[in-house]
C-alpha cells in the first residue's frame, strides 16, 4: 500500500528563499570577496600548492578552476597535512569570474581541518554548468576517526555572469527561480515549451551514496530539487521520503548470521516488519533508497541533509525495506565516512 | 460438609451431558460484546434469589420442542438437574441442521424451578443459521462445590477463529438456596482440560476457608493465557484472582498469566525474534536469537493488563434476552502491550509486538 500520492518530479517552477538563511557548515568561515589569504601565524609553517582544472565551456566562455592549497611539508600523513585555503574561477583572458578564500588552523602540526574541492563540467539543453564538489575532513578523533563532510556549489550564468546558485528552491513553493516556459491555452491546457535540466549530485548518507537530482537552468539561474514526495497521513499531506539510486560498498559482515527487520514499505507503520536472517551465503541485491532531502545553504555553500532514510533491499527472493545503523550495519554498511 | 459433597459426587458421578447438536466447530458470538462499562459491584444473585413465582413458570413444551435433561447434580447435599427445551434449528445458507435451545431450567429434586434462562430462536431466512448450545459441570473446590454452566453460539456461515466465544455463569447454594453467583461471564476460549474430568470441573486451588479459584483460557490475540477466578462460596460472588486491573488513565504493565502451550506454530524459514531480558524495552539491549523451523519453543508466561467486567444479574428468571448484553467477562485491557517469555531452544526472554509473535509463527486472528 503506497501513499505516496505526490511526487512532483515535473514541477517547472519552484522558489528561491526570501532571505539568507545562516547555517553553521562548519567549512565555512569563508571570506567571498578577498582573495585566498591564510591565517599569517601558519604562513611560515606552510607552502603554497597550486592546482588547475579545465577548461570548461559554459555558455561560449572558457573557464578554468585554480584551487590554492597550503601544505605542511614535514606531515607525512597527507589526511590533514594540505588544505584547501582558496578557489578562483577565472575566464580564458585570465580574470577572476569568482573567488572564495577559506581559512585554515593549525593544531599539533596538522590542520584542524583539511578542505578539498573537485570541479566538473555539467553540461544539458539549457546549456552547461560547473559542479564543485568540496570535502572537509575534520581533526581525528579519540577513535582515530576522521569525521568527512560534502558541500557543493552549482555555478550557473546570473544575469548573464557566471555565479553560485544557492539552495535549490523547493518543488511548490511559490515565487521561485525561473525553471522553464509555460505556455497556457485559453482552454486551459498547458504546454511546457522547455525544461530545465535534471543533473545528479552523488552524496553520502552515512552509510552509502545517493543520487540526489536537482532541476537546473543553467543560462536562467535556476535550480531546484528534482523531487519532492508527499503522503496523505490523517487526511492531510506530509513530506516524505523521495526514492534515489543508490551506490553502496557493502562489506557482509563475518558473523554466520545477521539480522534484518524487513518493512513492505519505507514506512513503519504500514505494516510490522518481517525478521530476515542473512546468513553467508544470502543473496543480498540493493535496489534504491528513500530519504527525506534537505538543503543547507551557508554562505555559497549548499549541502543536503537526509531523514527518514531508507535502504530498498532484496534478500533471496523477498524484497523489503530496512532502516537504521544496527540494520544498515548488519547489511553490511557500517556507518562511516565517504571518500575524501 | 464436604465430605457429604464428595460421596455425592460420587453417587451421581453422572457426566454432565454437553449438549452440542454440532460437528462444525467454527462459531462466533452473537451480538453481544464484552461490556465496555466500568466495572461495578454485583450484588449476589444468591441473596436475592427467589423461585418464579407460579406466574412465571414456562408453559408446558409445544409439540415443536423438545425436552432434554442435564444431571443430576449434587450441590451442597442436595440434587439438582438442568432441562433445557430445544427446537429444531432453521437451516441457513449451508444447510445446517440440528437442535437449539430456547430455554433452560434449573430444577431441584422436587421438579421447582429455580433459575430459568431464554434463547432467541433464530427464524428461516435462508442466509444463517444461528443457534444454541448448553452445557453444564458439576464445579469441585476445596471451600465449596456447584454447578459451571455455559452457553455457546454458533451461526453460519461464519469466519474461523482461534477460540470460540462463550458464556459461562457459576451457580452455589448460599443460605440454602441455589444461586447464581452473579451474571454470566463472557470468555473468548473457555476451559482447561486438565481439569475437567468426567462431567466435573475442579479448582485450581483454595484461598483461603471460604474460596477457590478456577482457571480458565482467554485468547490474547497470540496465544491463550490463563485466567485465575476467584469463587466465593460464602458470598456468591466472582472476581479476579490477581488484581490487574488498568487504573483510568494509568496503563500499567498488569498481571504475569500462565500461558497454554501451542500446538502448533507457524513457521517455514529461518527467523528471528528480540528477546528482552525482562517485559520492558528499556530492560536492556535485545538480544536477537534466531528461530529455526525446528528450533523447541515454549511459551513460559505472559504480562499483559486485563480488565475484568461484572455483569448485570437478571435474577432467577431471566427470561429476557438481554442477558447476553448485561453478561460480565474479562480480556486483554484495550491498547494493552502483551509480553510473552518464551524459551527458545534453551534460551530464555521476553518478546512483545507482532512482527516477534509473528515471527516466532504463533497464531493470529484472521
Amino acid at each position: 500500500m503506497k501513499l505516496r500520492h505526490f511526487l512532483w518530479q515535473n514541477q517547472l517552477f519552484a522558489t528561491a528563499l526570501a532571505g539568507a538563511v545562516c547555517l553553521a557548515l562548519p567549512c565555512c568561515s569563508a571570506q567571498t570577496a578577498a582573495p585566498p589569504r591564510a591565517a599569517s601565524a601558519a604562513d611560515a609553517q606552510t607552502e603554497d600548492v597550486e592546482q588547475r582544472s579545465g577548461p570548461y565551456a559554459i555558455a561560449g566562455q572558457s573557464y578554468t578552476v585554480v584551487q590554492y592549497e597550503k601544505r605542511l611539508p614535514r606531515v607525512s600523513d597527507t589526511a590533514l597535512g594540505q588544505t584547501l585555503a582558496g578557489i578562483e574561477i577565472r575566464d580564458a583572458a585570465g580574470n577572476v569570474a569568482y573567488q572564495k578564500a577559506f581559512s585554515y588552523a593549525i593544531q599539533k602540526d596538522y590542520f584542524q581541518r583539511s578542505l578539498s574541492a573537485s570541479a566538473r563540467l555539467a553540461p544539458g539543453k539549457t546549456g552547461a554548468g560547473l559542479v564543485i564538489r568540496y570535502s572537509e575532513r575534520t581533526a581525528r578523533t579519540q577513535t582515530g576517526g576522521l569525521q568527512t563532510s560534502e558541500f557543493w556549489q552549482l555555478f550557473g550564468l546570473v544575469n548573464g555572469k557566471l555565479a553560485p546558485l544557492g539552495k535549490p528552491a523547493p518543488i511548490g513553493s511559490t515565487g521561485g527561480p525561473y525553471m522553464g516556459v509555460v505556455m497556457k491555452a485559453a482552454n486551459g491546457g498547458v504546454t511546457v515549451v522547455s525544461q530545465p535540466d535534471v543533473i545528479e549530485l552523488q552524496v553520502w548518507t552515512g552509510y552509502f551514496y545517493v543520487f540526489v537530482p536537482l532541476r537546473v537552468d543553467w543560462n536562467h539561474g535556476g535550480l531546484a530539487q528534482g523531487q519532492r514526495c508527499m503522503e496523505m497521513l490523517g487526511g492531510g499531506l506530509k513530506e516524505a521520503g523521495c526514492e534515489m539510486r543508490v551506490e553502496a560498498n557493502r562489506k557482509p559482515s563475518s558473523e554466520e548470521f545477521t539480522f534484518l527487520r524487513l518493512f513492505v514499505e519505507a514506512h513503519e507503520n504500514f505494516a510490522s516488519a518481517e525478521h530476515v536472517v542473512l546468513q553467508k551465503d544470502s543473496k543480498f541485491e540493493i535496489m534504491g533508497a528513500s530519504a527525506i532531502t534537505t538543503w543547507k545553504q551557508n554562505e555559497e555553500l549548499i549541502q543536503p541533509e537526509f531523514s527518514d532514510l531508507w535502504l530498498h533491499v532484496r534478500i533471496g527472493d523477498r524484497a523489503g525495506w530496512i532502516r537504521g545503523e544496527e540494520d544498515f550495519a548488519a547489511a553490511g554498511l557500517s556507518g562511516g565516512s565517504p571518500a575524501p | 460438609m464436604k465430605t457429604v459433597h464428595f460421596a455425592v459426587i460420587g453417587l451421581f458421578a453422572v457426566v454432565a451431558a454437553v449438549f452440542g447438536w454440532r460437528a462444525v466447530h467454527t462459531r462466533v458470538r452473537p451480538q453481544s460484546t464484552l461490556p465496555s462499562a466500568q466495572p461495578s459491584i454485583a450484588q449476589p444473585s444468591g441473596t436475592q434469589a427467589q423461585p418464579p413465582s407460579p406466574q412465571t413458570l414456562p408453559a408446558p413444551a409445544p409439540p415443536s420442542e423438545a425436552v432434554k435433561l442435564l444431571g443430576p447434580f449434587s450441590i451442597g447435599g442436595q440434587s439438582y438437574k438442568v432441562e433445557l427445551r430445544t427446537r429444531k434449528v432453521q437451516p441457513g445458507s449451508t444447510q445446517e441442521s440440528g437442535d437449539t435451545v430456547v430455554a433452560m431450567e434449573i430444577k431441584d429434586a422436587a421438579g421447582a424451578i429455580l433459575y430459568r434462562k431464554t434463547f432467541p430462536y433464530q427464524e428461516a431466512n435462508g442466509e444463517f443459521s444461528d443457534s444454541w448450545s448448553v452445557s453444564a459441570l458439576q464445579l469441585i473446590g476445596k471451600n465449596g462445590s456447584g454447578l459451571l454452566v455455559s452457553y455457546d453460539a454458533y451461526s453460519e456461515p461464519s469466519a474461523p477463529e482461534e477460540e470460540p466465544t462463550g458464556w459461562y455463569q457459576i451457580f452455589g447454594v448460599i443460605d440454602g438456596k441455589l444461586s447464581s453467583f452473579g451474571a454470566p461471564i463472557e470468555v473468548q476460549g473457555g476451559l482447561l482440560d486438565k481439569y475437567a474430568d468426567r462431567g466435573s470441573y475442579r479448582a485450581e486451588r483454595p484461598i483461603g476457608t471460604e474460596a477457590d479459584v478456577i482457571d480458565f483460557k482467554f485468547w490474547s490475540g497470540h496465544c491463550r493465557l490463563i485466567f485465575p477466578v476467584r469463587v466465593d462460596w460464602s458470598h456468591g460472588k466472582l472476581s479476579p484472582a490477581q488484581e490487574c486491573s488498568v487504573a483510568a488513565g494509568e496503563p500499567g504493565a498488569g498481571c504475569q498469566y500462565g500461558v497454554v502451550p501451542e500446538d502448533k506454530l507457524y513457521r517455514s524459514d529461518i527467523t528471528f525474534v528480540r528477546l528482552w531480558p525482562n517485559p520492558n524495552e528499556k530492560s536492556g539491549k535485545a538480544e536477537k536469537t534466531v528461530v529455526k523451523v525446528d528450533s523447541k519453543v515454549e511459551l513460559i508466561a505472559a504480562l499483559v493488563p486485563t480488565r475484568w467486567v461484572d455483569g448485570k444479574s437478571a435474577g432467577p428468571a431471566d427470561n429476557s434476552n438481554d442477558w447476553i448484553k448485561e453478561a460480565g467477562g474479562f480480556g486483554i485491557a484495550p491498547e494493552s502491550d502483551l509480553w510473552i517469555k518464551v524459551r527458545i531452544d534453551g534460551k530464555e526472554g521476553w518478546i512483545h509486538t507482532e512482527e516477534d509473535f509473528r515471527s516466532l509463527g504463533l497464531p493470529e486472528d484472521e
